[in-house]
């Protein structure tokens, strides 16, 4: 099982503990009567730093046989099977994030109406150019149906 | 060819229909009011408008050429900005034909054309002449051969009984109760805080009533006006229908393109024996859809009848549903006892408010039994089998019967939820090409993991043979 790019995860438990302490800072001041009320944002920081670690341990992906499959989710696991043949085009993205880590994401488009799930995420750029060119290489279309 | 030139006054009093109205009352209060200045003020405004309107729809007619060729059709159009656009019959998933009263009135009619891409009809005609329709249908099609209306041997016509069952039975249950089951707990708490329950409990009787005497008359009326001598037949490789009392609309499933077929069945059709069947493509249906059955192939028929058709007309013989595993009834136990629970909080502190005896409070918790029954029902209805096609189940309020053809597979996803996880189930969504929103994915929810992921194989294996 291929992973996205290891640095990533720094990425990920400083962004998401960060979010959580902030987010608990207001519900510290509301409940600030309550005794070891500072404990919350604390608590909070914590769990998603945890949040944040099985993010990244449950991201996974391969390219199989004749299908890519792509693991992720934390509170709602999602395990994608995409046929090659029902790939239409691929693309790589950098969004400014992306960017200023030196990642790169893969997204793969399939006429199916709730596809939008399929992109990998947090890779190299030259493995993102990689994986797009095999997968391009991979898509059949096959010649009498209209892959829909 | 062009379109109807009845489509400028057509299209310059329906845009500005609305602004009619403000002005017309705008206006209106002016003139009794005696200020006759602000009354010719709006008025030359609303001329203004409605010349400006009539000569802008006037230029959009006149730049709009469109021209039916050798399978397919190609559409110039655009005032400011020019936009060429052709569309092969090949891509084309369905052609629908729309009339309401003004349309007939005028000999018109909006012709909308889709394809599988983009989340929009593909091209909407407004409006053309009626006579010019079936130039069109016949330009798109691929094959020669068109029937004349005798000639059509109808697959399905809507009896009279049909169609009134249909307004009956398709009114939506489940919205009623929630409705019902709002004024039901407020008037139990209203009345308990005021003096006279009497007289609450005679209101509340009274308000129930009404509330069920036009759920069920309008969906009747919208339904019947809806559904008024719906016909189905074939007709050169695809399946046609019209119907409708007011409105007028003609559709056209292109045999090819169908996506998933689906059996609907609500409870009152249940308890009467009765489905719909409906027929997608993958097509947006656009506004279409968010009407009722919109896709509808069959409105309502006795289901032994519909499964006679599937058999006969799409060789699908509707085979036995596997339930799925006892487990999933105890994580809607939990669902809604937390429901319950809610609601009870909910109520309960209600009450504390209005000064009643807290243990009025508690009254939901005397739906606690319903829990158990909720939560059968729900597992009952759901299920999935395997034969010549994919078959899922959900729903108990409307159940969907969903058979989706092997080759239609885009994607198999499953998915666990941290609670699923718990009990060792999974779900499984068939995403095939279809307009998302609208037309309904199959499913196969909370299956033991074990076996869902052996059914999503198999349907691996069935798929990849079928390419």
């Amino acid at each position: 099982m291929r992973k996205p790019e290891p640095r990533v995860r720094i990425f990920w438990v400083a962004l998401f503990s960060f979010i959580g302490f902030v987010l608990g800072l207001p519900l510290y001041l509301v409940l600030s009567d309550i005794p070891f009320s500072f404990v919350i944002p604390g608590i909070i920081g914590a769990l998603m730093f945890y949040y944040a670690v099985r993010r990244y341990a449950n991201w996974g992906f391969e390219l199989r046989d004749d299908h890519l499959y792509i693991e992720h989710g934390v509170l709602k696991k999602v395990y994608s099977m995409v046929p090659y043949v029902r790939v239409q085009h691929v693309d790589t993205e950098r969004g400014v994030i992306e960017r200023m880590l030196g990642l790169s994401r893969v997204v793969v488009y399939t006429a199916g109406s709730r596809g939008s799930d399929v992109s990998i995420i947090a890779l190299d750029p030259q493995d993102a150019l990689d994986i797009q060119e095999k997968l391009r290489d991979l898509a059949i279309e096959s010649e009498d149906r209209d892959a829909v | 060819m062009k379109l109807s030139i009845w489509t400028v006054p057509y299209r310059t009093v329906k845009s500005v229909f609305s602004m009619i109205v403000l002005l017309t009352f705008a206006s209106s209060s002016a003139f009794e009011g005696g200020d006759l200045g602000a009354f010719l003020v709006l008025m030359s405004f609303l001329g203004v408008f409605l010349a400006g309107s009539a000569l802008w729809y006037y230029l959009v007619w006149k730049r709009y050429e469109y021209f039916v060729e050798d399978d397919s059709i190609r559409i110039n159009q655009g005032v400011i900005q020019r936009k060429e656009r052709e569309i092969p019959s090949r891509r084309i998933q369905n052609v629908d034909v729309r009339k309401n009263i003004v349309h007939r009135a005028l000999g018109i009619a909006r012709v909308d054309i889709e394809t599988a891409g983009g989340g929009s009809t593909e091209a909407s005609l407004r409006y053309v002449d009626e006579d010019d329709v079936d130039h069109i249908r016949k330009g798109l099609k691929e094959g020669e051969k068109v029937e004349s209306e005798e000639e059509r041997d109808y697959l399905y016509e809507i009896s009279m009984q049909e169609l009134s069952l249909l307004g009956v039975v398709s009114v939506n249950l489940q919205l009623l109760l929630v409705i019902l089951g709002i004024f039901g707990t407020t008037a139990t708490l209203g009345g308990m805080a005021m003096e006279d329950g009497m007289s609450a409990a005679i209101v509340l009787g009274f308000v129930v009533f009404a509330t069920l005497v036009f759920a069920f008359v309008s969906s009747f009326v919208s339904s019947f006006t809806r559904f008024y001598g719906f016909r189905l037949w074939e007709e050169d490789g695809d399946l046609r229908y019209e119907r409708g009392l007011l409105n007028r609309a003609e559709g056209t499933i292109p045999l090819e393109k169908v996506q998933n077929i689906t059996v609907e069945e609500n409870v009152l059709k249940r308890l009467t024996g009765y489905a719909t069947l409906k027929i997608e493509t993958a097509g947006y249906a656009g506004e279409k859809a968010i009407e009722q059955g919109s896709e509808a192939a069959i409105p309502l028929a006795k289901r032994s009848r519909i499964e006679r058709f599937l058999k006969d007309f799409r060789g699908i013989e509707v085979p036995e549903i596997n339930r799925v595993t006892h487990t999933a009834m105890r994580r809607y136990m939990g669902r809604y006892a937390l429901l319950l629970g809610t609601l009870t909080l909910i109520t309960t502190a209600a009450a504390a408010r209005l000064s009643t005896p807290v243990i009025y409070g508690l009254f939901p918790l005397l739906f606690s039994p319903c829990i158990m029954t909720a939560a059968h029902l729900k597992w009952k209805h759901r299920g999935y089998a395997l034969s010549d096609r994919i078959v899922t189940r959900n729903g108990f309020w409307n159940r969907s019967t969903i058979f989706t053809p092997y080759y239609r597979v885009q994607n198999l996803v499953e998915t666990q939820t941290v609670l699923q996880r718990r009990w060792h189930l999974s779900s499984l969504t068939v995403d095939i090409a279809g307009s998302g929103m609208f037309s309904s994915t199959p499913r196969a929810v909370d299956m033991d993991t074990e076996n869902l992921r052996e059914f999503r194989d198999e349907i691996y294996r069935r798929f990849q043979d079928s390419l």
